[in-house]
């Protein structure tokens, strides 16, 4: 058996594992009943999760983690948002994580330590558009605001950036810390978004200093992003699967509306959308692994967003009116991937960061 | 009453905008849910009182009897202004169909009964089985004496819990072709056999309802425009309302907030953002300049015709377009559920987004009016 062999395996199983869950515990009566709620998610699911080492998965051997790459991640999560299921995995299991992991300091790798247990829930608090927040620290005590905080109400400590003359040094809060007040708003697919505001918060660790923080949070990104596109990859699946098997249910003019050439047509756009963000999900992977993350990421995180939003604003109209109401499924996966789309940037973004580095020129 | 149509249109924008200033509660103005009658009554019945209820009912009967160019600027005005529309069903469909097709005595029983509130009106035609394919609707009237009995359920009723009142189109007669054997009802729902459940949509408002009928009766005297005519009717109907399809007040309003979130994120100092907004307003604008072109051929007399089918492509598939941008201007912030603060000021795309996705539907969708266009303006076989 080769690596690659191996590394197929475990993308398999993963795959396989995130198929069974979904088929289990599908249940969108409970995806509506959760929004505008914290967590924002079924507390016993992500206890399975636990259960699973799944949120231990990017926590590498050396912090008692299982140490798997970012493409098992990524199937994992492309499998569980089929079913809308993925939280907190990605702010939490992901970004959080990986910063932690990047940090690369004794203080990050004893919080990562207890991740996979699920005792220790890091998210990387940010501003909106992944800008880093406006905190100052003083007698060793932080304030300042972080208004955009994914997996803020899952969390146990907050990954504090803290900008000074020499970098960005990394603080870990935990949110129930003195001077802590965290308030949600709610996103697209009303799951919360935490708004933190820290207020004069002593006790805070020091766990990236001021030279590597930035760094550790851009490569975080860069590798949330990765699983990101994934994840939006599952949706388009999703909604592609779901808008084919109803222009074949759904009869008009007595036929079934997917016998009309205009919708066909339609519907293999979607395919096509759907298979091209598939290929270029896989391949940011396959450059992050040839070192080239940064890139793999902008192409992944565009091009799945793009087909995603495309996909499912389609996907709403050929289910027609009945995509408009909100106890059918559909809007739940436009929503979901309006969310995804639009976190750590969307097409638009990204070909901006494209044209940045000067790759219009290459 | 003044004359609007003599006005010019500069004047006859700031009358609408003085009255609607005057008149209409500032609490009902720009509300993020649709307001229930109780809330809304209060500006139903100032409009009727000023003679403003019913744009193009003729002034005999307590209209304004307004050209569609003079009735473009009222809709433009209340959409701009953030007014809200209280049941429009009876000023703008029930009143004009018995106008073209009812008896003497049912203008005269209905119309008035319109402009007091004292009946308010929803309109029953789509089924869940019958949409794009409205004829094969399955609702069902059987006459008992001099009565309908009617069995069935519509859905997409707009306004149905707060009206008391629903215009049915109902099958009569199951042994022909099916657009020959429908009738136009008017029914009273204010009896056993009504029973109205919301419907929620994907913006979460409450505005549309399913309502089903068990038994439910109405005189046989309440058929428009004769046994079996209902199509007729129906289709005749639907040309009231079909020229403002073609209207561009959603994307003008569209434009304009596109052009306020560009400001708040800072993107209007990036000329790609600003020749795409550019792009988007330009096509409003000519698709505006369509309409009017269309509306000045109405104004003249002329009837119009299946062209009206190609404003509302483009209409609404630039409207849903001026949206997307929209949100993708906003990064992150356009991912939000409701009222978002951008720094300097705040803006809601996402809903704006959402509603987007509705008039590429109703009203026929775009799928069915381009095959409108292809057969009846095109002339391709099929």
């Amino acid at each position: 058996m080769t690596q690659d062999d191996r590394d197929q395996g475990m993308i398999a199983e993963l795959r396989d594992a995130a198929e069974r869950v979904v088929t289990d515990r599908l249940d969108h009566a409970r995806t509506r009943r959760l929004r505008r709620t914290t967590p924002g998610y079924d507390t016993t699911l992500v206890a399975t999760f636990v259960e699973l080492g799944w949120f231990g998965v990017l926590v590498p051997g050396r912090a008692g983690g299982l140490g798997l790459d970012l493409a098992d991640m990524a199937a994992l999560v492309r499998g569980l948002e089929k079913g809308l299921m993925s939280d907190p995995l990605m702010p939490i299991a992901v970004l959080g994580t990986r910063a932690l992991v990047h940090a690369d300091t004794e203080a990050a790798d004893a919080l990562l330590a207890k991740v996979l247990d699920g005792e220790v829930r890091p998210a990387l608090a940010l501003d909106f558009d992944e800008a880093l927040p406006v905190v100052a620290i003083a007698d060793g005590r932080l304030a300042g605001r972080c208004e955009a905080v994914a997996g803020g109400a899952a969390a146990t400590h907050l990954i504090v950036p803290v900008r000074s003359e020499d970098g960005v040094a990394l603080y870990a809060v935990a949110v129930d810390s003195e001077g802590v007040t965290q308030t949600q708003r709610w996103r697209a697919d009303e799951t919360p978004l935490g708004a933190v505001t820290l207020d004069g918060v002593a006790g805070a660790v020091l766990v990236a200093p001021a030279d590597r923080g930035a760094a550790a949070v851009a490569t975080a990104l860069d590798e949330t992003r990765l699983v990101a596109a994934a994840a939006l990859v599952g949706l388009s699946e999703q909604m592609l699967d779901m808008t084919i098997d109803y222009l074949k249910v759904r009869n008009q003019f007595d036929v079934a509306i997917g016998s009309f050439q205009a919708l066909q047509h339609k519907a293999v756009d979607l395919y096509i959308q759907k298979e091209v963000a598939v290929a270029t999900a896989a391949y940011g992977l396959e450059l992050a692994r040839k070192g080239q993350l940064v890139v793999g990421a902008l192409r992944a995180k565009g091009r799945a967003s793009a087909a995603a939003n495309r996909i499912a604003r389609e996907a709403l109209h050929l289910h027609g009116a009945i995509g408009f109401t909100d106890e059918h499924d559909i809007g739940l996966y436009l929503k979901r991937a309006l969310t995804l789309s639009a976190w750590l940037g969307g097409a638009a973004a990204h070909r901006r960061r494209y044209i940045d580095m000067g790759m219009i020129q290459q | 009453m003044p004359d609007w149509n003599a006005m010019s249109d500069g004047e006859f924008r700031r009358a609408t905008i003085d009255f609607i200033e005057a008149h209409c509660p500032p609490e009902l103005r720009h509300r993020k849910e649709h307001p229930r009658w109780d809330d809304a009554a209060v500006w139903y019945h100032r409009m009727s009182e000023h003679g403003w209820l019913a744009p193009s009912w003729p002034v005999a009967h307590g209209g304004m009897a307004l050209k569609p160019a003079k009735y473009l600027i009222y809709l433009e005005e209340w959409t701009r202004l953030g007014v809200p529309t209280i049941l429009p069903q009876g000023p703008l469909n029930v009143g004009p169909a018995l106008l073209a097709n009812g008896t003497t005595e049912q203008i005269e029983e209905y119309l008035p009964k319109i402009l007091s509130g004292e009946h308010r009106w929803c309109q029953g035609f789509s089924e869940p089985g019958a949409g794009s394919d409205l004829a094969g609707l399955r609702t069902e009237a059987r006459i008992e004496g001099d009565e309908f009995v009617i069995n069935g359920q519509k859905i997409w009723t707009s306004g149905a819990l707060d009206a008391n009142h629903i215009y049915v189109l109902a099958r009569t007669d199951k042994s022909v072709q099916k657009q020959k054997g429908i009738s136009f009802i008017l029914v009273d729902m204010d009896q056993p056999g009504i029973t109205v459940k919301p419907i929620v949509t994907v913006n979460h408002d409450t505005d549309f309802a399913e309502v089903f009928f068990d038994e439910v009766r109405a005189p046989l005297t309440n058929v428009v425009g004769g046994l079996n005519r209902g199509w007729t009717v129906a289709k005749s109907l639907l040309g009231f309302e079909r020229i403002f399809a073609g209207a561009p007040h959603f994307s003008r309003n569209a434009v304009t907030q596109a052009a306020e979130i560009m400001a708040l994120s800072g993107l209007h100092r990036d000329p790609v953002m600003v020749d795409r907004l550019a792009e988007l307003k330009l096509e409003v604008e000519d698709i505006a300049v369509a309409f009017e072109a269309l509306a000045q051929e109405v104004r003249k007399g002329h009837s119009f015709g299946f062209e009206v089918s190609t404003l509302k492509v483009a209409n609404t598939e630039t409207f849903a377009r001026v949206t997307e941008f929209m949100v993708e201007m906003a990064g992150e912030r356009g991912a939000m559920f409701g009222e978002t603060d951008f720094g300097g000021g705040a803006s809601n795309p996402l809903k704006t987004f959402l509603f987007a996705r509705a008039p590429m539907i109703y009203g026929g969708t775009v799928q069915i009016h381009r095959n409108i266009l292809a057969k009846q303006v095109l002339g391709l076989p099929g």
